[in-house]
């Protein structure tokens, strides 16, 4: 059965347009990884309206590649200039920049790479030995399940993500209340459309993601000053790392992915906050703590393996249950959505092809993304010099085209402007505006979940605490709630509080 | 109690959310049917919804007042790369139909380019012309997409 499904994979993902799809994902990834100011969230938002013109799978396999391309190519910058390309490749600068400024670049960019490449191979794995008996068992799940489930992964991304869990909790149901708007599915009856007949269809997915995440990115990025990167030689010669570099990389690798995989199933962990935890491990179990952010290699290995683990786990809640732990698999779903698949665990049983197509060219794309960042480097590393000035109106051009591809209407323009203003408001005022984007797309599925429990048990909301799986999904919730309110407690004693990882959104 | 910047935006940021919220439940409330948890009308989660979000700007706010805060530095706006960049997506929505996507996608990469004064005009007529031209390429010539270059 396992080898039927894989090898229809190999079949779907050996077409030609899919290797080419998969080879420009990675390619295209790999370049606005690399890229400043770039990163796979505003990329993938770039991209998304473009994928109604193309072939579902084809479409999928090229955002996922941009995913992890973007993901191998930020550590580049991070490594090399000292600025993280996007917050998950922040902790890369830690130990990565002092590697490069003793001349070790070379050897800190491979094994960035190698770690990478374990880690999504640990991840991809898990994926495929999970995803399918996931989804199976999901099939059994009524509304009263669904709804809770996606309760405890909205509450989980508010939580867990940056700032304090209220404002993020605030974001989320900003995010329901928004999906509300337009034509209400049971009653035909017209929502918050203030008589704009354009509004009726709902807010749309793609003017909100643009402008958060491309338009908000641009305003607040205009005028930073560019930092050059350190000068390295680059030969494969310069990038093998010593025997003893190995030694202390190889344990990490394995403690890195580890904890990423455990982590990147849950939702919300993205942003990097993995990442820290997997570098603070690796110092408390090393034997010279010290060496940690003097450019020790273990303090790269192990957050790179964690970083990639958690990427191939985080497509098994997306993919199985359609509840997407962060903001790139909010935008993927978004993909299945625009060509008219509902994301769910039907998706598996009745597109088999899709699912085992994907995992099949993650490991195409993993076997180019090597061979792009070891051997290639160096034409890499060139591109760190493009200046902002010369890029930036040129995302605000594909902005602009990409929401009018979609539905060929100036209004959606009107939306992408307005929300890009409204993003960049709540940024100065410190919220985070990727739990907004989760609550905008589970919106509509989580009315309907918890209309039609509410209608089967009668208006009796203690249905929710007799059906075991939304039990105990409604406890986690709770427990996440608890926790965190905590954590923002202690943080808030121990005096240094939300100072950290605000200037950027992701 | 001295008004911190940080409580300044706190304050504002809950004060606008409660704002937002509480409207939202009222035009629902006002506007739409309830109906009962059994049989939810169109108005009844929207209404929870904007409870919700009311309570929990009113939450934000309250914790802006309730403790001390950092000093937090004044938050930078480059206004000028706001305002431009607004100018330019607002002249490619004016502009895209009377005059066609090529001199539309022109008129935004000049307009936008202008946010950062570091930029030459020279080399921002250039940018833009070539940015128009790929656009052109990728978007019409290529994917086909149901725009029209030139309209006139």
């Amino acid at each position: 059965m396992f080898f039927d499904h894989l090898l229809l994979g190999f079949s779907e993902a050996f077409t030609l347009t899919n290797l080419w799809y998969c080879f420009i994902g990675v390619l295209l990834g790999t370049l606005v990884g690399v890229l400043p100011g770039l990163g796979a969230l505003i990329t993938i938002s770039l991209l998304l309206p473009f994928t109604y013109y193309l072939p579902v799978d084809g479409a999928l396999i090229m955002l996922a590649g941009v995913y992890f391309g973007a993901d191998f190519g930020g550590g580049t910058c991070s490594i090399l200039i000292g600025v993280p390309g996007h917050p998950a490749a922040a902790v890369d600068v830690l130990d990565g920049y002092p590697m490069a400024k003793q001349g070790r670049g070379g050897v800190a960019l491979f094994i960035k790479c190698i770690a990478s490449a374990w880690g999504s191979s640990v991840g991809i794995i898990l994926l495929m030995l999970f995803a399918p008996a996931l989804s199976a068992f999901a099939l059994k799940f009524g509304p009263a399940e669904y709804f809770m489930l996606m309760v405890l992964g909205l509450v989980a991304a508010a939580s867990v993500g940056r700032g304090s869990p209220l404002k993020g909790f605030a974001m989320v149901v900003l995010g329901l209340l928004l999906a509300t708007v337009g034509t209400d599915v049971n009653t035909g009856l017209q929502r918050f459309t203030f008589g704009m007949t354009e509004l009726s269809n709902g807010v749309g997915l793609i003017p909100v993601a643009m402008g958060l995440f491309a338009l908000t990115e641009v305003m607040s990025s205009i005028g930073k000053s560019a930092v050059s990167p350190v000068k390295q030689r680059l030969r494969l010669r310069d990038q093998l790392p010593s025997r003893a570099e190995w030694r202390a990389s190889w344990p990490a690798m394995l403690r890195g992915s580890g904890l990423g995989a455990a982590f990147g199933a849950l939702p919300g962990t993205s942003g990097g906050m993995a990442t820290f935890i997997a570098y603070a491990v690796e110092k408390r179990v090393s034997k010279t703590p010290e060496k940690f952010g003097t450019g020790a290699v273990e303090g790269l290995a192990a957050p790179e393996a964690c970083n990639n683990a958690g990427i191939g786990t985080a497509f098994i809640p997306s993919l199985t249950l359609g509840i997407p732990g962060d903001a790139v698999m909010a935008l993927l779903l978004a993909a299945l959505m625009l060509q008219g698949i509902q994301p769910g665990p039907m998706v598996m049983t009745s597109h088999p092809e899709l699912f085992w197509g994907l995992i099949v060219s993650f490991w195409i794309g993993m076997v180019i993304l090597v061979a792009l960042n070891i051997p290639l480097i160096g034409i890499w590393v060139r591109l760190l010099q493009i200046p902002y000035p010369l890029m930036f109106p040129g995302i605000v051009l594909f902005t602009c085209i990409g929401v009018m591809s979609v539905g060929n209407s100036t209004f959606d323009l009107w939306m992408t402007l307005v929300f890009g203003l409204a993003g960049f408001a709540l940024i100065l005022l410190r919220f985070d505006v990727v739990p907004l984007i989760l609550g905008l797309i589970l919106g509509a599925p989580i009315e309907e979940n918890l209309r039609r429990t509410l209608l089967l048990s009668d208006g009796d909301f203690g249905v929710f605490l007799t059906r075991p799986i939304a039990l105990t999904a409604g406890l986690a919730a709770l427990l996440i709630v608890a926790l965190s309110t905590f954590a923002q407690m202690r943080r808030k004693r121990a005096g240094h509080h939300a100072t950290v990882g605000h200037e950027d959104i992701g | 109690m001295t008004v911190t910047v940080e409580r300044a935006r706190e304050l504002a940021g809950g004060t606008l959310l409660a704002l937002l919220g509480g409207g939202a439940a009222l035009k629902a409330l006002t506007s739409q049917h309830i109906g009962t948890p059994a049989n939810m009308g169109p108005g009844f989660f929207p209404v929870v919804l904007g409870v919700c979000l009311g309570l929990c700007g009113l939450g934000v706010a309250a914790a802006a007042l309730g403790r001390s805060l950092d000093q937090a530095a004044v938050p930078r706006v480059n206004v000028r790369a706001v305002a431009l960049v607004t100018l330019s997506v607002a002249l490619f929505a004016l502009t895209i139909r009377p005059l066609g996507m090529v001199p539309a996608a022109f008129l935004l990469v000049l307009t936008a380019g202008f946010a950062d004064p570091r930029t030459k005009p020279l080399t921002l007529v250039l940018l833009a012309g070539g940015l128009a031209g790929i656009s052109w390429l990728v978007f019409i010539v290529a994917l086909g997409m149901p725009l029209r270059a030139f309209a006139f």
